[in-house]
């Protein structure tokens, strides 16, 4: 995003997510982020820097740093839609996952 | 009241806020696009990243190389605050393609933000804070309802930790609504109109709490070096600095205005459209930069070189003193811009550049620009500065001619000096006539003076006084050649008289010798007769005796 610091925390994994402390939300973010695949978690009261570089304005918020970029801000309840907008490889079992959505 | 304040940065405003913004409480400039708010952030910052004070500006819309842009384009050495860390920017505008699934918090902005303000090891509560649209922020992700609550938290937060705080809003109902009632301890609303073609900011300030701050709307305007007030003066006073007369060069000015012009002291030239007013302007620039003081004249009327070939006409060279320095020509257009910024920039080049003079020909362009309350409230405020400044300020009113003569402007309270120039009608053609309506604290001349602009310059002449009235100009020569002629002949008169007072005695005299002499002949031939006469008589009795006693008597 035209950053100029690389992400101090940056462990080289494709999906990053930033959360805040952890509330119900945060723990539920992380919960939905594991289904996907392995993701670097950053709590960013310990790593403002972090937040700083990847201009994060909201809690949860998911990054894929890939070659393919994509930001969703939220709790990733509906992870169908997650898979959908994070696209290949993602969206691969999209039917076997529907299961994964929060319940409440 | 226990309230500590901050400079702002921008001229003119610490004043309007009774010392600046509040310290460690978030203030709100709200506006419409493109009035100047982030300028306003930009100062703040700026000023405190002069101080040594860590700032921190927040985008949400701007792209942080434009700010950097924006502070360089201020003057400010932005590259080395940044090294210095003095200075940095938070991008905190919204990435595109970013979607929302789920809930979310935004107290991660806060995080940020205190990293930043902290960066030098310092508490984020020592440091500035800007926020530039931060409604911006609030509609990142949901324009309705959720960020609305997290903005008022920010804020909350951010009074809280005690940080000295500038946000913009852009001038909608939603961020009045949701900012300013709750959230905000101080709101300065900018506010731009165009009337007549021309751009008008002010600036007015909403909300305060805890401090007497102004009440009005104050104009403010925006030129290359950011946003500027005009200054406000001290209201108690001590600003009659008015120190000692000099003299304006030209004898006669200074006999009719009783010695001179006061330094620091203020003088208002009025008169209808020809009578002089530039000419008298042109004389006293001579006069006063030959006194060796610097002068600043701006004229709206003429560029340099027409104004200064119209005074090489009647005389009066002013080259020598553009060329030692003494004297600057500023030419400005009326239409330029609006009232309030011409005044702020004369205020703000008396300020920078502390000439000794200012001639302002002629301030009633200003008042195309405005109402005439406000032209005047601006004129008030700008003599004010002048005089608190000890600037000899020196004031063009020109008069329509359906004005009766009247001043539109009336400000004599404010003024030391206040020349008439006139034209008076007579016989078939105008002369030009000058007063002096008023001179404070001087002896000045109360008799109206002939005003004439010769080839040598401004001559000052006495009227024709005589016959139980005042004349001027041609009938005043008609007048005084008939009453040469009249003289003339009295005078030859006189000298018959004087030379017949001298002969007549001699006149007299001689023909009084004549008659003595014609008596003396006459009493002369009369005794001569009356004593032939004894004579012969005596002769006769002696003759009658002796023929008696030759008879032998009776």
């Amino acid at each position: 995003m035209g950053s100029p610091f690389p992400p101090s925390s940056c462990k080289g994994q494709a999906l990053r997510l930033f959360v805040f402390g952890q509330s119900e939300t945060m723990r539920r973010a992380i919960r939905n982020a594991k289904a996907l695949g392995p993701v670097d978690v950053i709590d960013v009261r310990e790593n403002p820097a972090a937040a700083e570089a990847d201009r994060i304005l909201a809690t949860p918020t998911l990054i894929r740093a890939d070659e393919m970029p994509a930001r969703i801000v939220g709790d990733l309840r509906d992870l169908a839609a997650v898979r959908l907008h994070l696209g290949p490889p993602y969206d691969a079992d999209l039917t076997g996952d529907a299961s994964e959505s929060p319940h409440s | 009241m226990g309230f500590n304040q901050v400079s702002t940065g921008v001229p003119g405003l610490d004043a309007i806020l009774a010392g600046g913004y509040l310290e460690a409480s978030p203030t709100l400039v709200m506006g419409q696009p493109g009035c100047g708010k982030t300028l306003f952030l930009l100062q703040f910052l700026a000023d405190g990243a002069s101080r040594g004070i860590r700032s921190v500006c927040a985008t949400c819309t701007e792209a942080p190389e434009r700010l950097d842009d924006y502070m360089r384009a201020l003057g400010h050495p932005v590259d080395q605050w940044t090294a210095d860390g003095l200075f940095s920017i938070i991008d905190l505008r919204p990435v595109p393609g970013e979607v929302i699934n789920g809930t979310m918090d935004q107290s991660v902005v806060k995080v940020r933000l205190d990293a930043a303000l902290s960066a030098n090891g310092g508490a984020p509560a020592d440091g500035r804070l800007a926020i530039d649209e931060l409604n911006r922020l609030a509609y990142a992700f949901d324009p309705l309802g959720v960020a609305r609550d997290q903005t008022l938290s920010l804020l909350r937060e951010l009074r809280d930790s005690g940080i000295t705080t500038l946000i913009s809003s852009a001038d909608t109902q939603a961020a009045r609504d949701s900012l300013v009632d709750y959230a905000v301890d101080a709101v300065i609303e900018l506010c731009q109109t165009v009337e007549k073609r021309l751009m008008t900011r002010t600036l007015r300030v909403t909300k305060m709490r805890g401090v007497a701050h102004g009440t009005n709307e104050y104009p403010f305007m925006i030129d290359e070096s950011g946003p500027s007030l005009m200054p406000v003066t001290n209201l108690e006073g001590h600003h009659r600095s008015r120190s000692g007369m000099v003299g304006t060069g030209h004898d006669r000015l200074d006999a009719l205005l009783g010695g001179g012009l006061y330094r620091g002291g203020s003088l208002m030239i009025t008169g209808t459209s020809g009578c002089g007013k530039s000419t008298l302007c042109g004389q006293l620039s001579a006069g006063l930069c030959a006194a060796g003081l610097s002068l600043v004249y701006t004229t709206y009327e003429q560029d340099q070189g027409e104004l200064l070939h119209d005074f090489a006409g009647v005389g009066i060279d002013l080259r020598p003193c553009l060329t030692n320095g003494k004297l600057r020509i500023e030419r400005a257009r009326s239409v330029d811009c609006g009232l309030e910024e011409h005044l702020i920039r004369l205020a703000r080049m008396v300020e920078k550049d502390h000439p000794d003079a200012l001639i302002i020909d002629a301030v009633t362009s200003m008042t195309d620009l405005g109402d005439p309350i406000t032209v005047k409230s601006m004129l008030l405020r700008l003599v004010d500065i002048c005089k608190s400044r000890g600037v000899l300020i020196i004031m063009v009113e020109l008069l329509s001619d359906s004005q009766d003569s009247v001043s539109q402007i009336g400000m004599s309270s404010l003024l030391d000096t206040w020349i008439r120039l006139e034209l008076h009608r007579q016989a078939g053609e105008y002369v030009r006539l000058i007063r002096v309506l008023k001179s404070r604290g001087a002896n000045a001349s109360q008799q109206i003076k002939e005003f004439n602009i010769t080839s040598q310059g401004v001559v000052i002449g006495d009227p024709y006084a005589g016959g139980g009235s005042f004349v001027f100009g041609t009938e005043k020569l008609v007048r005084e050649q008939a009453e040469r002629q009249e003289f003339d002949q009295k005078r030859r008169r006189l000298e018959r008289l004087k030379q017949e007072l001298e002969v007549l005695p001699n006149t007299f005299s001689a023909r009084n010798a004549q008659t003595n002499i014609e008596r003396d002949k006459t009493l002369d031939a009369l005794r001569a007769e009356i004593e032939d006469l004894e004579q012969a008589m005596d002769a006769a009795g002696r003759d009658a005796r002796v023929v008696s006693e030759a008879r032998g008597g009776t």
